[in-house]
């Protein structure tokens, strides 16, 4: 039986000293005859395709993730539930608490900026959904197709200098967040989101709280006015209005944590097997992938003229070591230049030339390979029940004359 | 299924208002438009909703009537990038 919210974070924030006040009510939504482009527009993400407005929820088209580091109007908007009402920077204070933490402690932003040191990183984030909408059966959930991810620049201090500040005790398992979202039924008492990552990861040094996004204060939509940013795995684990980091001496239990969500079979299964929810295992690190940013799926090109081809590529927490590509079908490759990453967990860029000489439509391949050599599918991979980890091979469309 | 121009206006069919009664109030159309399966996704959704997200109970005049068009206008679709093995080459 799932604790309530207040209950959950009373029991391991004693001690921490300082009320938390949820918003009572949940705002009016947009208004029903709004179409999807004035919703977006009201947002800045113009530009983005909309799956949802009601939670909002929207991924970028693959041309506008061209930047080496994504704009905050391309990048992609993922919303469990309502964003909080109330953001203000003065007064937002995080507590750090857990079973496992030595001294609970509560800071404001101020505070932390004063205390810690400031750290910046090109982290990229990518829903554990992106790539859904091609499994069959369907899964449920929203139906991603190549545009949950991006890779922004983050400001924050360090996860590890703040838990290191308050004490770990040496049985500590998880670091575990709860944010100030509220969820869609209006229940105050009831969390949207509440995950976590093991010890290892959250004491990385890529491991962020955050308080701005490409230099600005992060704006409302991507967690204003403070966030976890974890690269590389899924960003269910980078939560937004940021209110607790909780150190655990076991593996998180919180909202979203368990059940099937962000797990796939721990043993693979055929296309449409149900699955109980203990035979599900937890994801981690996010598994190789790239897109093509340019040329734009659809596009005609001129036949004999060197036609450029470029995009990124990513593999969770480790580095890409190859990115190949194909403009027959995967008959044949031909390797792509790739770059280093600004810094560890940031997506690297590839580019390559191609001799389209003959006439007609051709599809443009792309797949990297990954430093342990694990390549991206060129199907779509192995089904799992809610649709994860999609990471076949990105294509687009050119009509060349 | 008949196309839809906008992902929040279901397909124009009986047992349409019984879904825009009772799967609106939290979220948009738009989430139950993009997804498609049979009777059994639908229902085991509706249970999962009515337990880990504060859904009510439906009545069962109802919840049969919303099943049946979910399942026959966002009925489940096989078309993919490639078509998973034929059922006599499964283990």
């Amino acid at each position: 039986m799932p604790t309530s919210r207040r209950d959950f974070l009373a029991k391991v924030s004693a001690g921490a000293g300082g009320a938390i006040t949820w918003p009572a009510t949940p705002r009016a939504s947009a208004s029903d005859d709004s179409t999807p482009n004035l919703v977006l527009d009201e947002v800045g993400k113009a530009g983005l395709r909309l799956l949802n407005d009601r939670p909002l929820n929207a991924e970028t088209p693959a041309h506008l993730l061209d930047d080496p580091v994504t704009p905050t109007a391309n990048l992609f908007v993922r919303n469990n539930g309502h964003p909080p009402i109330d953001t203000n920077a003065n007064t937002w204070r995080l507590q750090i608490a857990g079973e496992s933490c030595v001294q609970p402690a509560s800071f404001t932003i101020a505070e932390l900026k004063r205390q810690f040191a400031t750290y910046s990183y090109c982290l990229q984030l990518e829903c554990g959904g992106n790539g859904r909408a091609e499994f069959r059966p369907r899964a449920r959930g929203n139906q991603w197709t190549t545009g949950a991810v991006g890779c922004p620049r983050w400001t924050g201090v360090r996860v590890k200098d703040v838990l290191e500040h308050c004490g770990i005790r040496d049985d500590a398992q998880y670091v575990a967040f709860a944010g100030a979202d509220r969820h869609l039924s209006g229940d105050p008492d009831k969390a949207v989101i509440s995950r976590g990552v093991p010890m290892f990861k959250a004491l990385e040094a890529e491991s962020l709280i955050a308080f701005e996004l490409n230099g600005e204060p992060i704006p409302l939509l991507h967690g204003a006015p403070l966030r976890l940013v974890c690269g590389g795995w899924p960003g269910s684990v980078s939560g937004k209005w940021l209110t607790h980091l909780l150190v655990r001496d076991r593996e998180h239990d919180g909202a979203k944590m368990g059940g099937a969500s962000y797990r796939v079979p721990c043993e693979a299964v055929a296309p449409g097997t149900p699955v109980a929810d203990d035979r599900m295992c937890i994801i981690q690190s996010m598994p190789v992938k790239s897109i093509i940013t340019h040329p734009t799926s659809g596009a005609h090109v001129s036949a004999g003229t060197k036609q450029a081809l470029r995009g990124h590529a990513w593999a969770g927490d480790l580095r890409v070591a190859a990115v190949h590509v194909s403009i027959d079908f995967g008959s044949t490759w031909q390797r792509a230049e790739l770059s280093e990453p600004a810094n560890r967990l940031a997506w690297q860029r590839w580019q390559a030339g191609l001799n389209l000489t003959a006439p007609g439509y051709h599809e443009l391949w792309a797949r990297a390979t990954d430093e342990l050599g694990r390549s991206q599918p060129m199907l779509v991979p192995g089904w799992n029940p809610r649709g994860y980890l999609n990471n076949a091979t990105h294509r687009v469309a050119v009509q060349v004359s | 299924m008949a196309a839809s121009a906008r992902a929040d206006v279901l397909v124009d069919a009986p047992g349409a208002d019984l879904v825009r009664g009772h799967c609106s109030a939290c979220h948009s159309l738009a989430v139950v438009t993009a997804q498609r399966g049979d009777q059994e996704f639908w229902r085991e959704t509706i249970v999962w909703m009515q337990k880990t997200q504060n859904l009510w109970a439906i009545p069962q005049s109802h919840e049969q009537a919303i099943l049946d068009y979910l399942a026959t206008h966002y009925g489940a679709s096989q078309f993919s990038r490639r078509p998973n093995l034929a059922a006599e080459l499964m283990p």
